[in-house]
């Protein structure tokens, strides 16, 4: 009971979240945005012209100059150009929270749609997966490793966990990412040096998850080496501050087994903040792994972020930044909802 | 229990901890450094980083010189002959001038590259250039009406037609064109082995320049390179620039985004998570719900966008700016998980109970404890931001002008330089950023385990 | 005599020396019977009882004495037997601090009911703790609770009850009543003291606070850095107590007719370095030269009541 009210309470917090950072951004990237309503419609306008002279080739030029003009007239004031602020914004920002992002300047998708959204949706997949992946194992190695550390406290393994995490920190991963490949992809031919499958791709669903993965590796090794040493060692704090608690002797002198008590009730116990942990750990690699997705030639929405860049693609960029912040704040909301299912100080209210 | 937080004790338990001291000497040597290298250096040189002229006689794209300890002797590093002229003979109307030069060449290897490198002021009409080789055979081209500066080297027409004439003549056939390399090589070897085998020829050679001009001339610059495949201590990129003093022009703008990234982050962060985690309540939720807000923007696209929307203007401090518009919430949220378990301790209550107003209490017992945990993480949030500025940097997001090491790592990247082995260019930059982090986080970390607030599980 | 410690000492190694938190303890229990360990903080007393149980936390040890259990000397016995025969199910421990015993992301009866099952109960579990929690005069309701839904005294209460799931013979109790409200400290002790007289148990009650154990003590030892001072009869104690610190300290009990607080001047004593002699030297009104020279080993001074000092 009190679990489900928790998660609407807290799914309509996050509502107004997307609403108030979507329009910090909307704010912040207004010239741009007018900018591409601008050209976007230019290019609808082109179009038009083009399919009504193909279509009624005998017409008069100012009639069909009427038509083109009528139909860019209908996109801008669909979009409030020309309108009060208050209408811009309203009008704006509903087709953002639609993913309208007009029209792109170059760039195209693998399916030859120039439409932002489009261009975007073809790359997102890939992002999430490499990410999402990737966040996994850190989690789950940072996890065990921060555990284990934490239970040898003191002890030499112990030393070893905060040197680490020192090194980890200091590095940008997108710069492991371009060592092993200049290591493992050309000086050993062990791996490839990039892309998402090889060229051209398996056929087969199976080999083609096989090509996938193997593809993986070497980035997702990258990320682990970047990420894995600092999130240890969060851990390792939190579990040390944790067996530091009174229920944990009290444990001990119903004479339950060191392990259990480690993984039934210390971990449980420091599920919540580890979940926190988690939360910060995700927006805070992401950026890495955008630009690990350049190095490593990986068609997610980094790579693309990259083409965008050199192609100066504005279009491109905006929507990109709006649709992470969207994907970004799922992910938050759904660490947030594990968080609340693992306290039973939240599931219940205090 | 007596809780001390003067400056002075943490200070001490820092250098007491051995990594806290370690990452205290590096950080100095490194603020040393970055401090000599912006004072001492004029901006030219700065802005020479951007001007290819500067570099054309450097060899491009080969390692360090020291790479031939380990590989006995293969990558030769570079020669620069100066050449000294003498005046022969003046009229009002004719000046002549000779050149010379001489030089040892003993490496086995040939270099990359030959270059006649000449900067005056002058009108010349004309420069026969005579290369004798140790056998005494001599390779001549000439060259008329040279613009100021000049650079011939084995790609250029005039050396080319002069190489291709000797060849002949020595070896009895006649080729059309000569690659660089071969060039080169034509220059280097015995006569004798040209035809087949060619292979190096150590010995002595000589220069000789013959300069007729119309007006009186002054060399400001004359000088014979030999571009050896090694140079200096971290070897060149793609335009022949050091990579060694790239890393050095880079370093006070790494620190400088560093720090202020860092500052500009964690200190209204620590506030805003202090005075949240103080007031409780609805307050609290209110502004852990606003936090949340900055955490959902994904920092690096939103950075790209902002570099668009601003156009040319964003500088270093602009950048920084940005950057911790975006970060403090992370240190927001440490700091509100600090202050609540600082609130939990008595002394607070007494406080009150003592009839001390709050905001009173709040700036004088409760802030202050926080302070230390404030400078861990100003320790610990400069490789952060010096990470995503050279990360932006990478992927072409800087401020214009600036030497930064991102873009150094760009130009490896878009050269291709993970292909074709040019590990230097790729491990030596990134070694910087390393560097430089890591005294940071050492410090940090130093710090924060003296500190150790609670990590609060409630 | 189900219990007897005898020469019991407790190390802390510190960097700066070895703290001898329990250095030379002896004192006795019978069944059925409630003995209390007064003393101020950081006069071993907790130490004491951590060290029956065998969990004092590390960097502490044990470095000399017994402790004989119904006849056997638990400080020898390997680990693994310790915890499977005696650890909860002879020998249990409700700590102070009741806010957090226990594991505040299970309910209350999942904690039980893991404790009953670790020890391998053969009944019935849900009958047990339905029991168990009638007989601390708590709610089975309740058992389906987390622990931050009960208030102290209820906690307390519920530990009590894990406690005392496997009818132990001898409960130690921690300071189970400090920070809980007078009215729960009340029926606290009333709770224990029932345990004892339907149940046979025999407590430990280790307290600072004297008043509480003269309501629900039959016997105490009163530990002063890290030795025990005085011991006896607790009516004995309290009507003719025999050692200055023992005077001293129930001079300063407050009670609604005296006047004014009445404090014991100096301070505790170093304990990686003691005072020479009797530890209590320094702040002894009757301090003697004998008492700076030479440690006194406990006397009996009639009656059932055991002093150490050179008065005597």
């Amino acid at each position: 009971m009190g679990y489900g009210r928790f998660l609407v309470k807290k799914a309509i917090s996050y509502f107004l979240v997307l609403f108030a950072t979507m329009t910090i951004l909307y704010l912040f990237t207004y010239p741009v945005i007018q900018q591409v309503i601008k050209s976007s419609a230019n290019y609808i306008g082109i179009e038009a012209k083009r399919t009504i002279l193909a279509s009624h080739p005998g017409l008069p030029p100012e009639q069909v100059n009427q038509e083109v003009q009528k139909l860019v007239q209908d996109y801008l004031n669909a979009y409030g150009v020309n309108k009060p602020f208050i209408l811009q914004y309203f009008l704006q920002m509903k087709q953002l929270i639609s993913l309208n992002f007009g029209i792109a300047y170059y760039l195209n998708s693998p399916s030859g749609s120039n439409q932002v959204n489009q261009i975007i949706a073809a790359y997102l997949p890939n992002t999430i997966l490499l990410f999402t992946t990737g966040t996994i194992l850190v989690v789950a190695l940072g996890t065990i490793i921060g555990l284990f550390a934490a239970r040898y406290a003191g002890s030499v393994w112990d030393r070893v966990v905060p040197a680490i995490a020192v090194i980890h920190s200091s590095l940008p991963s997108w710069w492991i990412g371009f060592l092993l490949i200049a290591a493992l992809a050309y000086a050993v031919r062990l791996f490839p040096p990039g892309g998402i499958t090889s060229i051209p791709p398996p056929k087969e669903p199976l080999l083609y998850a096989a090509s996938v993965i193997y593809h993986m590796i070497l980035p997702l090794l990258a990320f682990m080496i970047v990420n894995v040493g600092g999130f240890a060692y969060v851990i390792r704090s939190i579990v040390i501050s944790v067996m530091g608690e009174d229920f944990i002797t009290a444990l001990r002198a119903r004479g339950m087994p060191e392990s259990r008590i480690l993984f039934r009730h210390v971990l449980r116990t420091a599920s919540p903040a580890i979940a926190t942990q988690v939360i910060l750990a995700i927006t805070g690699s992401l950026a890495g792994s955008l630009t690990l997705e350049v190095v490593f030639l990986w068609p997610g929405v980094g790579l693309l972020t990259y083409n965008a860049i050199l192609a100066n693609d504005v279009p491109v960029i905006m929507g990109v930044t709006y649709v992470l912040t969207i994907v970004l704040l799922l992910g938050l909301f759904l660490g947030e909802a594990v968080q609340g299912l693992l306290d039973p100080r939240i599931k219940v209210g205090e | 229990m007596s809780q001390e937080f003067g400056w002075g004790y943490y200070l001490r338990e820092v250098f007491r901890s051995r990594s806290g001291a370690v990452g205290i000497v590096m950080l100095s040597i490194l603020l040393a450094a970055a401090v000599y290298v912006t004072l001492t250096t004029p901006p030219s040189v700065f802005q020479s980083w951007f001007n290819p002229a500067n570099w054309v006689n450097n060899p491009i794209n080969v390692p360090p010189t020291w790479i031939n300890y380990f590989n006995g002797g293969k990558n030769p590093p570079s020669l620069q002959v100066p050449i000294t002229f003498k005046k022969i003979y003046s009229s009002p109307t004719i000046y002549v001038y000779t050149g010379v030069a001489n030089f040892t060449y003993s490496y086995s290897s040939y270099p990359t590259d030959v270059s006649l490198y000449l900067s005056f002021s002058g009108k010349i009409s004309s420069i026969n250039v005579q290369w004798v080789k140790p056998d005494g055979s001599s390779v001549n081209f000439s060259v008329s009406q040279p613009t100021a500066p000049s650079s011939y080297d084995a790609a250029s027409v005039q050396l080319q037609q002069g190489v291709l004439q000797y060849l002949s003549k020595v070896t009895g056939r006649s080729y059309t064109s000569l690659s660089q390399a071969q060039v080169v090589q034509v220059l280097l070897s015995p006569p004798s082995t040209l035809s087949s085998n060619p292979r190096v020829e150590k010995g002595v050679y000589g220069l000789k320049l013959l300069v007729i001009a119309s007006s009186q001339v002054n060399f400001s610059r004359a000088d014979l390179f030999l571009k050896g495949s090694s140079f200096g201590t971290m070897g060149t990129d793609f335009e022949g620039r050091p990579i060694g003093l790239g890393l050095l022009l880079g370093l006070p703008n790494a620190l400088e985004i560093g720090a202020l990234t860092s500052i500009a982050s964690v200190i209204p962060g620590v506030l805003y998570g202090g005075i949240s985690g103080y007031l409780g309540g609805r307050k609290d939720g209110v502004m852990q719900w606003l936090m949340l807000v900055f955490l959902a923007l994904p920092a690096l696209p939103f950075l790209v966008v902002m570099s668009y929307v601003l156009k040319t203007s964003l500088s270093i401090e602009l950048e920084a700016l940005l950057i911790a518009f975006l970060s403090w919430p992370f240190y927001a949220i440490i700091a509100r998980s600090a202050a609540l378990s600082i609130k939990s301790q008595a002394f607070i209550e007494a406080d009150r109970v003592m009839g001390i107003p709050s905001y009173r209490s709040f700036f004088t017992h409760f802030m202050p404890r926080l302070i230390p945990l404030t400078i861990a993480y100003t320790a610990l949030g400069v490789p952060g931001g010096i990470i995503l500025g050279e990360t932006l940097a990478f992927l072409g997001i800087q401020p214009a002008n600036v030497v930064t090491w991102g873009r150094i790592l760009e130009d490896a990247y878009a050269n291709f330089a993970a292909v074709n082995g040019f590990w230097w260019w790729v491990l030596f930059p990134g070694i910087m950023i390393v560097v430089v982090s890591f005294p940071f986080v050492l410090v940090g970390f130093a710090i924060e385990r003296i500190v150790a607030p609670r990590v609060s599980v409630k | 005599m189900i219990l007897e410690i005898r020469d019991l000492r407790v190390y802390f190694p510190l960097k700066r020396g070895s703290v001898k938190a329990v250095d030379g303890v002896s004192m006795d229990v019978e069944k059925a019977e409630i003995v209390g360990l007064a003393g101020e903080s950081g006069s071993g007393k907790s130490t004491v009882g951590y060290s029956i149980l065998r969990i004092i936390p590390p960097p502490g040890k044990t470095v000399g004495g017994q402790i004989r259990f119904e006849g056997e000397d638990l400080l020898v016995m390997p680990e693994p037997e310790f915890s499977r025969r005696i650890r909860w199910e002879k020998i249990s421990m409700v700590f102070q601090g009741s806010m957090s015993s226990f594991t505040p992301v299970y309910t209350i009866g999942y904690q039980l009911a893991e404790t009953l099952r670790l020890h391998g109960y053969e009944g019935d579990p849900e009958s047990r703790m339905v029991e168990l929690m009638k007989m601390v005069r708590l709610d089975p309701s309740l058992l389906r609770k987390y622990p931050h839904e009960l208030s102290g005294g209820q906690k307390q209460r519920a530990f009590i009850a894990m406690a005392i799931a496997l009818n132990p013979e001898l409960l130690i109790a921690d300071e189970p009543t400090t920070a809980l409200d007078v009215v729960s400290q009340m029926s606290i002790l009333n709770l224990l003291k029932s345990l004892k007289r339907d149940y046979g148990l025999s407590v430990i009650f280790i307290t600072h606070d004297l008043a509480l154990l003269s309501e629900i003590a039959d016997r105490v030892y009163i530990m002063y850095a890290g030795k025990v001072v005085e011991g006896g009869a607790s009516e004995r104690i309290y009507k003719t107590p025999k050692h200055p610190y023992t005077k001293a300290l129930l001079a300063s009990v407050p009670s609604i007719d005296k006047a004014k607080l009445e404090g014991i001047p100096g301070f505790m004593p170093d304990l990686v370095d003691p005072p020479r002699g009797c530890r209590f030297h320094p702040r002894c009104p009757f301090a003697m030269e004998v008492c700076r020279r030479d440690e006194p080993k406990v006397k009996s001074v009639g009656g059932d009541q055991d002093v150490a000092c050179w008065l005597y």
